[in-house]
């Protein structure tokens, strides 16, 4: 034997593996104990016109509007032209009025005129004109096709032409912050200007946003000069909170039982939904790009229904989202444009049996449904990573046991998703303050589009309805077409219709809030990207 | 002398045995001895030889009085050292200062360290330079060498370097492992000096050595180790004549085998008989040249032939190159100038090579993981005559390498050498490592069956005496090196 | 020295090691197939319990019983373990034979050899793995790759002493073909070197395994593996639920030690040197 070459493959096992890693771990597990059952103290911080925010939202694009800033909440940076209030009724924001031409292709809107960016420079019609122009270019997730042109007509008025009446067109004028043409260029997303409450000071990628206040501002002033923003991962941030580093942190249901000195658990409503979407078509057809196309099983209707009507819901929000949440009906529930008539009984096995068994899914010996040969069985995907997604489709296969369909579950990257989610039914995540997402996902125009329409739905009614939305002239008007959508009594997108999607729970955003800090009421928060907390951060202060 | 020994021995060995644990089949563990009740003394300014073929484990009795043995060995019985018990510990304090070892081999020197260095670091008070630099002029060392890497000496003068070690070391009791190899008369007698010398100076000395008529050219007493046994202890002056004085009968037969003496009992080389075979011609060696490389030449334009039938030995001492010559010669290198052709061929790839070397230690060219049939598979052997000529029992097909003596296995390396196909033997100090009675008893069987076969051998050796008996001529290797 | 009196005499104690580290991992691999796939459904009503009698580990989030899914990520990880030792040991035995071809097939299977080992594993391992998609055939074609090159380097070793060992030139005297050689002379000789640093391998695939699958770049966290456990637990230590991470961790370190005993213990029965020391 080589007593050399034993001697070092020994060592080199003994050093590397026994050695270190052994201890490495041992090391790691003492640590996990010491670490729970340490205690941490609070400083009781001295009341400052700074606060410490961690609450997510990091923008992989930075801080520009017009390629998604700010979509999904306050864009803080900059002012857009009308606003929400806490109602979603639409309100003056950079506008001052408003008026649609008959033909619903015009949009004419007065600006204030005393408007100024953060560096001084006033905000005109120019500027509202270049945003809209860069949006509708920038080929990014805003969906300006339909704009014909904007001119500006003076220094206060702006003309919006359309090519098709489109009622929606209204939110993107909420959600879109108007950017100044003069200092514009390809460092904008980093170096942000705009005519919002605060302006950047600094951005740490990876781990901090420094803003403070805009001098320039012309709404009502904030309470703070100063927020620091600290993009903290779900643990830490709930580690600083008990630490008492932060002023407000968001955090996951799972640490929302837990006791903070010190802090506020505040609980806000959402339209952050959950829900799974079913392939609608049976399978045979490809994308384009040869992924394949829908799924025999949740082609058809029995199975979606029954599913829809079988899960329990509120089983869902108390055992995932520890009751943090509420059990979701359809994509934009308590929106102005939601149908309440859509709100069905759910855990109900028996009716949901009676369905798949009037349809031919009768169980064979192992429990399991079959049709014509064909078991009711398939492969749940989800987000690997996203572990309130995991959980729901875990405890939802749990749930479909009984009801005699076999669910498995995969978690898959975003990239295998997008090649799979035409023929898997996905858990998905869905909730936007502009009903234009109704359109995109139930449309059939946008079939096999992106995200939206991914499971092929399509409906010659609930198109007719949706257009019908689109192109009204008025908000009451489009909001009818968009319940009609859901259900118009013999049919719809809803779990009373056609049921392509099972919504199943809205998330309540939980954040550990200082227990001095007064944030005040807010609105039903969006799908969880930007920093919706923030939309009415003027009205933030200490008791 | 007789004096001597009435005093307290330095070195006292009592009902000494050794094994060690081994684990054959299963689970049983047996225990293998190798010595067995030993006893002996060495007293100041003696030196006792243990004379014993390789094997016989009497280096393993050296490394137990240094305290150097492996795990796994287990011992019996006491040693005593200047009246003292040797415990583990204690021998770990004193080996070294009280009891010194002279290694078999010269890579016992640090290949990076200066010799110099190397021999001041084992001297303990006074100027180390001094002494280091009067020690290697008192055994002819040039004043140089001190600075000399070992790479750098010849071998004879890295032995001295090694020597000058024990010499100047404080010790009392020096162990001499086989330091004489196969060397050529001049460093041997050289080599003996300095031991007489040490041993002059007062100090005992134990000098583990195969070869007998080194023993006796050095040693007070001789031990003659056999079978983990001590046979006999016999004064040197006791070994002459028939050995009348000699009181066991191994001991007398060792003694009468010996190439000096009578050797083979009616063996006379040239009275032979011989059969000619039509297409045997001869080995021929033309004019081979060989130097390792950046080395300089070990021989040049070197020629030799061997006929069929034909004894031809050559005559070396270590280190002259001849073994490689001898691999040249049987195919194992190639020479860097000239060729060799067997019978007018001179490629045989693939084929059972007509030159078969048999090496010095037969350990090594067994693979030791192979029982002896598949080691005679190996060659293609299967003449149960050949086998029952050369010794070869029937039983020992079973064994493991590990299970046979070097002279048994030396016996198999014969055996497969003698294929069908092969013309000629090298025999490369075949039997130096083992006693003399085997030597006697392969060189009676190779010779016979050499000569039945028509088979030429070229017998390579450092020993003279033995070549002188067993060759029809003999060449000196310095004669055709041509360097 | 001396021969003390013992109950069991080495190589005994050494097979009942072999035996007792082989039946624990045994018992693991059964247990994690037999395992009551009810024990793996979700228990919402069971949902983050302390360890306790019913439940040994104690429950996760959906209530699953942490045994259930400790011995069923053991396994798994054993699985790939097993088949990422199997292909870097067949690697290192396919290379350390190639190196015995010549000086120069050799020379370049030295310069692979240091090319790996002069990369941190884990780097390496991440790479390869996420250069073959991830999931199971990333972490064991990662792991594959990675870890052969110390067995190569001894195997590499030993087959060259042996090459040049006297009686491999007897053999190709004999008229032996370089194929025979090395069937018959240097593969016997490999084999259970190669056996052993299969099993020795072992431990170190599987910690490689969880390690990287604990970074995120192994198996996918829809996979019941001890990694994932151990990143999931992660984020629950904050709310003090220990067992999450413990008990996995800890019968992770209990299989990488029991294989590191079973592999060593196995060296000193086929090594014949090492075999009879005490």
């Amino acid at each position: 034997m080589n007593e050399l070459a034993y001697a070092s493959i020994e060592r080199e096992y003994n050093m590397k593996q026994r050695e270190k890693f052994l201890w490495i771990i041992l090391g790691l597990l003492v640590f996990i104990l010491g670490a729970c059952s340490g205690t941490t103290e609070n400083e009781s911080d001295q009341e400052t016109d700074e606060l410490i925010l961690a609450i997510g939202g990091e923008p992989d694009n930075g801080f520009d509007p017009t390629t998604g800033w700010g979509r999904y909440g306050s864009p803080l940076f900059q002012s857009t032209l009308f606003t929400y209030d806490k109602d979603f009724n639409i309100v003056n924001d950079l506008a001052t009025s408003y008026s649609l031409s008959d033909d619903g292709l015009t949009w004419t809107i007065d600006l204030r005129d005393d408007v100024r960016f953060s560096d001084e420079e006033p905000l005109t019609a120019e500027d509202v004109k270049f945003t809209f122009e860069t949006a509708k270019t920038s080929g990014s997730i805003i969906d300006l096709n339909n704009l014909e042109e904007v001119k500006s007509i003076d220094n206060d008025t702006v003309e919006f032409t359309l090519k098709e009446p489109e009622s929606t067109f209204i939110y993107l004028l909420v959600s879109t912050g108007i950017v100044p043409k003069h200092v514009y260029d390809d460092t904008y997303n980093e170096n942000p200007v705009g005519s919002g409450p605060y302006q950047l000071v600094q951005w740490d990628k990876g781990q901090q946003v420094i803003v403070e206040e805009n001098p320039n501002y012309y709404g009502e002033k904030p309470n703070f000069s100063k927020l620091t923003f600290l993009f903290l991962s779900e643990d830490a941030a709930f580690a600083a909170a008990k630490a008492g580093e932060v002023d407000v942190a968001s955090v996951p249901p799972a640490f929302a039982n837990e006791e903070v000195e010190g802090m506020e658990l505040i609980e806000l409503e959402s339209v952050d939904n959950r829900g799974i979407m079913f392939p609608y078509v049976a399978e045979g057809e490809e994308t384009a790009d040869g992924a394949p196309i829908g799924n025999d099983v949740t082609a058809d209707k029995a199975i979606r229904k029954a599913i829809n009507i079988g899960v329990d819901r509120q089983t869902l929000v108390d055992g995932v989202l520890e009751g943090f949440g509420t059990p979701a009906y359809s994509v934009a529930d308590n929106m102005p444009w939601w149908n309440e008539d859509t709100v069905i009984e759910d855990n109900d096995p028996e009716k949901a049996k009676q369905i798949l068994e009037e349809s031919g899914w009768l169980e064979n010996e192992s429990g399991v449904r079959e049709k014509d040969g064909l078991p009711a069985e398939f492969t749940l995907l989800y987000p690997a990573g996203d572990q309130i997604r995991q959980s729901l489709s875990i405890t939802f296969a749990e749930l479909m046991k009984p009801l005699g369909i076999q669910v498995k579950t995969e978690g898959k990257s975003w990239n295998e998703l997008e090649n799979l989610m035409y023929s898997n039914p996905v858990m998905m995540g869905w909730g936007s303050h502009d009903p234009l997402e109704i359109y995109n996902l139930y449309s059939s125009e946008t079939r096999g589009i992106g995200y939206y329409n991914a499971n092929y739905y399509a409906n010659p009614v609930v198109d007719d309805y949706l257009k019908q939305a689109i192109r009204a002239t008025s908000e009451e008007e489009a909001n009818k077409y968009w319940k009609k959508a859901q259900w118009d009594g013999e049919t719809g997108f809803s779990s009373l219709g056609d049921a392509p999607w099972a919504w199943l729970v809205n998330l309540n955003h939980l954040y550990f809030v200082n227990a001095n800090l007064e944030i005040g009421e807010q609105k039903i928060q969006p799908h969880g990207h930007g920093w919706p907390i923030t939309d009415f951060i003027e009205q933030w202060h200490w008791q | 002398m007789g004096n001597i020994l009435d005093k307290e021995p330095l070195l006292e060995v009592k009902d000494f045995s050794l094994s060690f644990r081994q684990y054959k089949k299963g689970l049983r563990e047996t225990k293998l001895q190798v010595i067995r009740n030993l006893n002996m003394t060495i007293h100041e300014g003696e030196i006792v030889a243990v004379v014993g073929a390789s094997g016989s484990g009497k280096s393993l009795l050296a490394n137990a009085i240094l305290g150097i043995l492996p795990e796994h060995a287990l011992l019996d019985g006491t040693l005593n050292y200047k009246g003292v018990m040797l415990t583990q510990e204690l021998l770990e304090q004193i080996r070294g200062k009280e009891i010194s070892l002279i290694p078999q081999s010269v890579n016992a020197l640090d290949p990076i360290m200066k010799t110099g260095k190397q021999v001041q670091s084992v001297i303990r008070n006074g100027d180390k330079k001094e002494i280091q630099q009067a020690i290697f002029s008192k055994v002819g060392l040039p004043i140089h060498t001190g600075k000399k890497y070992p790479f750098e000496l010849s071998g004879g003068m890295a032995r001295r370097v090694l020597a000058t070690t024990a010499m100047i070391s404080d010790a009392d009791l020096i162990i001499a492992d086989e330091p004489t190899p196969g060397l050529d008369p001049t460093v041997l007698h050289e080599t003996i000096g300095y031991i007489k010398q040490l041993a002059l100076d007062g100090k005992g000395i134990m000098f583990i050595t195969h070869d007998i008529e080194t023993a006796l050219k050095i040693a007070d007493r001789v031990a003659i180790f056999n079978g983990g046994e001590i046979v006999e202890i016999a004064q040197a002056a006791d070994f002459t004549g028939k050995g009348e004085e000699l009181k066991h009968p191994y001991t007398k037969k060792l003694w009468e085998a010996m190439p000096q003496n009578e050797f083979i009992p009616g063996l006379n080389v040239n009275k032979v008989p011989t059969s000619k075979a039509s297409e045997n011609i001869g080995l021929e060696v033309e004019g081979i040249s060989y130097h390792y490389r950046g080395g300089n030449y070990l021989f040049k334009d070197l020629e030799l032939t061997v006929n069929p039938g034909e004894v031809v030995g050559l005559h070396g001492y270590s280190g002259s190159g001849k073994s490689t010559m001898a691999q040249i010669i049987a195919g194992y290198l190639k020479p860097k100038k000239g060729m060799v052709t067997v019978n007018g061929k001179r490629n045989f790839r693939s084929m059972v090579h007509p030159v078969q070397l048999v090496w010095q230690h037969p350990e090594k060219t067994i693979n030791p993981r192979w029982q002896m049939e598949k080691v005679l598979a190996e060659g293609g052997m299967s003449d149960e005559n050949l086998l029952m000529e050369l010794g070869i029992n029937r039983e020992w097909l079973t064994r493991w390498p590990s299970e046979l003596s070097g002279g048994e296995l030396q016996r198999f390396c014969i055996a497969r050498a003698l294929h069908e196909n092969v013309k000629y033997i090298i025999a490369d100090e075949m039997t130096t490592m083992l006693d003399t009675i085997t030597q006697a008893n392969l060189w009676k069987t190779i010779l016979r069956l050499a000569r039945e076969r028509d088979i030429g051998i070229l017998a390579i050796s450092h020993d003279h005496q033995l070549l002188k008996r067993v060759c029809n001529r003999i060449i000196n290797f310095n004669d055709i090196a041509n360097v | 020295m001396g021969e003390r009196k013992r109950m069991l005499n080495l190589r005994q104690r050494t097979i009942a090691m072999i035996i007792v580290a082989i039946l624990f991992l045994f018992g693991m691999v059964i247990s994690g197939f037999l395992i009551n796939a009810d024990k793996l459904t979700v228990n919402l009503d069971m949902k983050n319990s302390a360890p306790s009698v019913s439940h040994l580990f104690g429950t996760d989030w959906l209530g699953r019983d942490m045994l259930a899914r400790t011995l069923k990520g053991l396994t798994l990880s054993m699985g790939v373990g097993l088949l990422a030792a199997f292909l870097s040991a067949g690697i290192a035995l396919l290379l350390s034979l190639l190196a015995s071809w010549n000086k120069r097939i050799d020379s370049m299977v030295t310069w692979l050899i240091d090319l790996f080992l002069s990369v941190p594993h884990i780097v390496l391992l991440i790479l390869i793995s996420f250069a073959f998609g991830g999931g199971f055939k990333g972490v064991v074609i990662g792991l594959a790759f990675t870890h052969w090159p110390s067995l190569t380097r001894l195997l590499r070793a030993e087959m060259l002493q042996i090459k040049s060992a006297e009686y491999v030139g007897v053999s190709h005297r004999l008229g032996k073909s370089r194929r025979w050689i090395a069937l018959h002379h240097l593969l016997p000789h490999l084999i259970p070197q190669l056996f052993v640093g299969f099993i020795l391998l072992f431990p170190h695939a599987i910690l490689h395994e969880s390690a990287i699958t604990f970074l995120g770049f192994g198996l996918s966290t829809e996979q019941p593996a001890i990694g994932v456990i151990l990143s999931e637990s992660m984020r629950y230590l904050s709310t003090g639920m220990w067992w999450l991470a413990f008990f996995p961790g800890l019968s992770l370190l209990l299989m990488v030690a029991l294989f590191d005993l079973l592999g060593r213990n196995l060296k000193k029965l086929i090594d014949p040197f090492h075999g009879q020391k005490a």
